[in-house]
């Protein structure tokens, strides 16, 4: 047996425990979230499981999830763990994304695309200012501060708000604040964006961005789901997962009725400032599809990629990050029901070679 | 213990094997390479063993004996393959990195405004794009194919020593069938671009093949060092210059000049050009400074690769030209066969940072 086999038997190991534990690990999760409030009849088990008959064996629990928390059923929900494991590495290089899915990377990947500025960047051991010319640390830290507030963010894997910390002259020494943040690997200093004030209106203290999922077909950008991450009073983090709710957005821009939190539990107004969001016209949403389906073709080896735009005060679009695989599906199914709708079956019959 | 941990651990008992094959199979080559019956004297094994005896275990003298029968000069700073392929390009290099960013089709982008072929046409991740990155249909394709006379069709990952570049012209017929014939095995990303008009002081040399500087450079944190430069020659009128196609490559002096003598990839030398005659010697070449510029101005574009080999080509107006990248695992041996050790007195620095001493 040659070398190049030997190493595919041995990674291919690998790769089947990986998907295994991703498996359990997510149907322990959603297990631990069934709550009861709504009967899970036989019958809709049996829906879900003759639909995904001819790709694979699922377990209903996240139809279920889904189904308690929003009132509507569906058996074309993707289980999540189908969802990492296959339907994610069919569209996306996940070894690649590990490299590419770097925002320092961002400026050059995208050009052309309005993204937040960075003061300083570290890439690869190197400082470098903005306009991409190495520079010693002192000046590094002259640049620093010369600055009123920054975004420090871990360039890579930096999911869920890990890894991002903001320092402002107002807090205390920029440079003694910007020295505390220690990251491994590449990190970059963004300048913070100003939102538009009527998305300021929905919370004001953290950047509510919009999440879109597209799918990169041969000749257009497809988009299957668009929501609104907003953060909780004080907090200057939106994700979901780090206590924000979401929200899905009809296709002409209108926020939806319900609003959810990252275990599913609902709201009809934002918690924490009552702000009533049915009907709430998102400014510049057309703004936002454009600018992904201007960037989606930049990245081709990323089919299937999250998106998380902002709109700045002057109306226009601004990439905030991408996530070019492993973007999370839940808060688009809690919001706007199955992440490939009609398309769910003519998806999975790709995806599996059917 | 954690996933992480776990994870680690089988990947770094792969990683273990795959260099321990590496060796093997270096070790092997340049045995084979080799005139069994050379020896260096017990005073150069000693002294090969006392420099390299605090950062290796298994210390082998076969590098320094194939240079130093190769080149007839002995050096203790010769970098053996292993060495520098299993510890000082892994240190200095991201390799795992270099297998996705080591791709032809993103130099455009990564490489901005550096000057670079022009670019026909390029396919990623099975998608059809124009020079301008916009979106084409196969149809349109086909069209910007058969409006060219000539162009070098290349697949844009992994394509080491010529493998998976085709040059196709109107002259040998029909140059879309040409083309379609380079994708029924080009699977991946390629990328199609048009040739490279060289100088003509560097086509004197050999004038059927792009001749192209190689360059090696360190980026640090005082900036750019470069430790090497090489001229790769075709030869026989073939129109690629890489030393595996039977190319042959001649040291570079830092001003610009050709060595004497040139070698090929087992380490044979000539005195001239073997096929062609060309005498090399203190041949000035045309704009090897403003290749070096490049150099400089290109590397801290992509600082997860501290050492790299750039393949720069000077076109007719004497500027020069950015023709591929080595992000990782670049050649060591043309570079110490012309030019000698491969980082000369900084050697030793260079190890003790890689090895941590």
């Amino acid at each position: 047996m040659g070398y190049a086999k030997w190493m595919n038997l041995y990674f291919d190991l690998y790769y089947t425990l990986r998907h295994r534990f991703i498996k359990r690990y997510w149907i322990k999760v959603y297990q631990n979230r069934i709550n009861n409030t709504v009967p899970f009849t036989k019958e809709q088990e049996n829906m879900v499981t003759d639909f995904f008959a001819p790709y694979a064996k699922v377990s209903p629990v996240f139809h279920r999830v889904y189904y308690e928390n929003t009132g509507h059923f569906s058996e074309k929900h993707l289980p999540i763990d189908l969802y990492f494991n296959v339907v994610d590495e069919y569209f996306n290089d996940i070894y690649e994304a590990k490299y590419l899915d770097n925002k320092c990377y961002y400026k050059k990947m995208f050009p052309g695309i309005r993204q937040p500025d960075y003061a300083v960047a570290k890439m690869g051991r190197f400082w470098f200012d903005e306009n991409d010319q190495l520079i010693s640390y002192d000046k590094v830290k002259e640049i620093v501060s010369r600055e009123s507030e920054l975004f420090l963010k871990a360039a890579t894997e930096s999911n869920g708000g890990k890894g991002v910390s903001y320092i402002s002259a107002d807090q205390g020494d920029m440079v003694k604040q910007f020295e505390e943040f220690t990251c491994q690997g590449d990190w970059i200093a963004q300048r913070p964006i100003r939102q538009h004030e009527a998305i300021s209106a929905v919370n004001e203290s953290s950047v509510n961005t919009i999440r879109i999922v597209t799918l990169l077909c041969e000749d257009e950008v497809k988009v299957y789901s668009a929501i609104m991450r907003i953060g909780k009073k004080g907090s200057k983090c939106d994700n979901a997962s780090s206590g924000g709710i979401t929200i899905g957005i009809t296709e002409d821009g209108k926020l939806k009725k319900y609003a959810h939190e990252y275990s599913g539990q609902r709201y009809d107004r934002h918690p924490s400032n009552d702000f009533v969001f049915e009907g709430y016209q998102v400014p510049s949403f057309d703004k936002a599809i454009e600018l992904v389906k201007k960037a989606h073709p930049m990245v081709p080896h990323f089919r299937l990629v999250s998106w998380d735009v902002c709109i700045a005060e002057d109306g226009e679009a601004v990439l905030m990050e991408t996530n070019l695989c492993k973007g999370g599906i839940d808060i688009h199914e809690f919001n706007n029901g199955p992440l490939f709708g009609e398309d769910t079956k003519k998806i999975l019959d790709e995806v599996f070679g059917k | 213990m954690n996933v992480a941990k776990i994870q680690a651990m089988y990947f770094g008992l792969f990683d273990h094997f795959r260099k321990a094959m590496i060796q093997k199979n270096v070790r092997e080559m340049i045995g084979s390479y080799s005139d069994p019956a050379f020896k260096l004297t017990k005073e150069q094994e000693k002294q090969v063993r006392e420099f390299y005896g605090p950062y290796v275990k298994d210390v082998t003298v076969l590098f320094h004996a194939f240079y130093t029968q190769k080149t007839g000069i002995f050096s203790p700073y010769y970098l053996p393959m292993d060495i520098y392929l299993n510890h000082v390009d892994e240190y200095f290099n991201n390799r795992a990195e270099s297998k996705f960013m080591d791709n032809k089709c993103y130099y455009p982008t990564i490489f901005n405004g550096i000057p670079q072929p022009e670019v026909v046409v390029l396919r990623i991740g099975g998608i059809w794009y124009s020079a301008d990155m916009n979106l084409i249909s196969e149809e349109e394709v086909k069209g910007r194919i058969t409006a060219e006379t000539e162009c070098f069709a290349k697949q844009a990952t992994a394509s080491c020593g010529g493998k998976g570049v085709v040059h196709i012209s109107a002259e040998k017929g029909d140059i879309y069938a040409q083309f379609e014939d380079f994708l029924s095995y080009a699977k991946k990303d390629i990328i199609v671009q048009r040739p490279v008009k060289q100088h003509k002081d560097i086509a004197a040399i050999h004038e059927n093949s792009v001749n192209t500087m190689r360059i090696l450079s360190l980026l640090t944190r005082d900036g750019v060092k470069i430790y090497s430069a090489i001229l790769r020659v075709g030869v026989g009128g073939n129109k690629l210059d890489n030393a595996s196609l039977g190319g042959v490559t001649c040291g570079i002096t830092m001003d610009g000049k050709l060595k004497k003598g040139c070698y090929k990839l087992n380490g044979d030398r000539f005195d001239v050009h073997p096929t062609n005659g060309f005498d090399f010697e203190d041949y000035q070449l045309p704009g090897f400074d403003a290749a070096v510029e490049l150099v400089k101005k290109a590397h801290p574009m992509i600082s997860h690769f501290k050492l790299v080999s750039w393949d720069i080509a000077i076109r007719e107006d004497g500027q020069p030209i950015m023709i591929e990248a080595n992000l990782a695992r670049g050649s060591s041996e043309f570079h110490q066969f012309n030019n000698g050790p491969l980082f000369g007195e900084d050697t030793k620095k260079i190890l003790d940072e890689v090895f941590g001493k």
